[in-house]
């Protein structure tokens, strides 16, 4: 029944109470917000962790919503913000972990022995693209991330992060060329 | 060692991306110029090993578990609201219901007496028994009206009272129903229900 309004009615309906609209709203961004959470904080858990805390931190906030921005990037925003929030706290714990000692994708380690070889070879590039990507600055991680994971147009990505298109652009090309250069020396140093 | 860049660069990500209105024009540059088709190249493996990443953040997708989301209801926010207060405000809140109970009665009682055509205004004996001319009598709770138990024995419900709004008498009206009022007082021989019952009781 839900599954068939626009972002914008279910926000309406969950600010009436309606728990199953805001439900939907989650099974609908869900996907894309674990991703850009995957994608910044490089951890599987984390991304769970933080994707769940968007959701709950947006209904919460549903009232101040004033539907001046899309959803979704208002979505995007408040999970940009809680990755901001978790990466600044662990810099500040005392087990914060070097970027190229961190935990490794959660199942790559425990698979490989019985994995075919192509995909322990789709598993090991995925690790080091992981944490070339993570290496990336913030602001050149983020758009490479909206695009590559979430398939969003470089108008979408503008208006989320309140840039002019023209620098979304820029700023992608600066992070795959910053990529193609992190990810040779990782292959080099293997 | 300085990286060389072509002025359409930033063109090649809208060209990879299929976001590119005048592919052709690009297309026609990407002959002529050796930076953006060997960045064109480079691009489209890294794009191949992003994918990578991408399919294995797809497969490690776990839909989000939100707890009850429930909003909690007024009443339910503000007893918590009470209950993790400090005494003070506890005492605050009790005696804020206390005046608001108070005032409601009060407010009910005052309602009730005017309703009743003005009551008030009226001497009223001890123990006067209503007549049968009185025109709000009509309902059995009216049955028995002593100043002592008039407010406990008029419970007229809401509707009851909205009708007894729209009845309730003009000034000249008030007045003739005193006038009635105090020839009853005078009356004596007026018919009580007590006696009616009883006398049906013989027939
Ligand atoms: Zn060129």
């Amino acid at each position: 029944m839900t599954a068939n309004l626009t972002d914008e009615q279910l926000i309406r309906k969950s600010l009436d109470g309606d728990n199953e609209a805001f439900g939907e709203i989650v099974k609908r961004w869900e996907r894309k917000i674990f991703a850009l959470c995957y994608g910044m904080l490089g951890c599987k858990e984390e991304a769970l962790d933080v994707t769940q805390e968007t959701f709950m931190l947006a209904y919460r906030s549903l009232q101040s919503f004033r539907g001046e921005a899309k959803i979704s990037s208002w979505l995007h925003r408040i999970a940009l913000n809680q990755c901001l929030t978790k990466m600044r706290s662990k810099k500040n714990s005392a087990e914060e972990i070097n970027i190229e000692s961190e935990p490794s994708l959660s199942t790559a380690a425990s698979k490989k022995a019985v994995s075919p070889p192509e995909l322990v070879e789709t598993k090991e590039r995925a690790e080091l693209v992981r944490k070339a990507v993570r290496s990336l600055p913030l602001e050149l991680r983020q758009v490479v991330i909206m695009k590559e994971f979430e398939d969003m147009t470089f108008q979408q990505i503008a208006e989320t992060l309140n840039l002019p298109v023209s620098t979304v652009k820029s700023r992608l090309y600066l992070a795959l060329k910053q990529l193609k250069m992190k990810l040779e020396e990782k292959i080099s140093a293997v | 060692m300085k990286e060389q860049k072509c002025v359409f660069s930033d063109n090649l990500v809208s060209y990879i991306y299929d976001e590119m209105e005048n592919k052709d024009a690009f297309e026609a540059h990407l002959t002529e110029c050796q930076i953006c088709s060997e960045e064109l190249e480079m691009f489209k493996t890294l794009r191949v090993s992003l994918s990578a990443l991408r399919e294995q953040v797809d497969s490690e997708f776990e839909p989000i578990s939100i707890p009850v989301i429930e909003k909690p209801a007024f009443w339910k926010k503000l007893l918590e609201a009470i209950t993790l207060s400090n005494p003070l405000v506890k005492i605050a809140f009790a005696s804020a219901l206390i005046i608001i109970f108070s005032l409601t009665f009060y407010l009910l009682t005052l309602q009730r007496t005017s309703d009743l055509g003005l009551a008030s205004n009226v001497k009223v004996d001890e123990k006067i028994e209503p007549q049968r001319s009185f025109p709000f009598a009509e309902s059995k709770e009216h049955e028995v009206f002593t100043k002592e138990n008039k407010t406990a024995e008029v419970k007229p419900i809401k509707t009851e009272r909205q009708t007894r709004k729209k009845l309730k008498p003009s000034a000249r009206q008030r007045q003739q129903l005193n006038l009635d009022f105090a020839e009853s007082e005078e009356v004596e021989e007026g018919i009580r229900l007590v006696d009616l019952f009883e006398k049906v009781g013989e027939v």
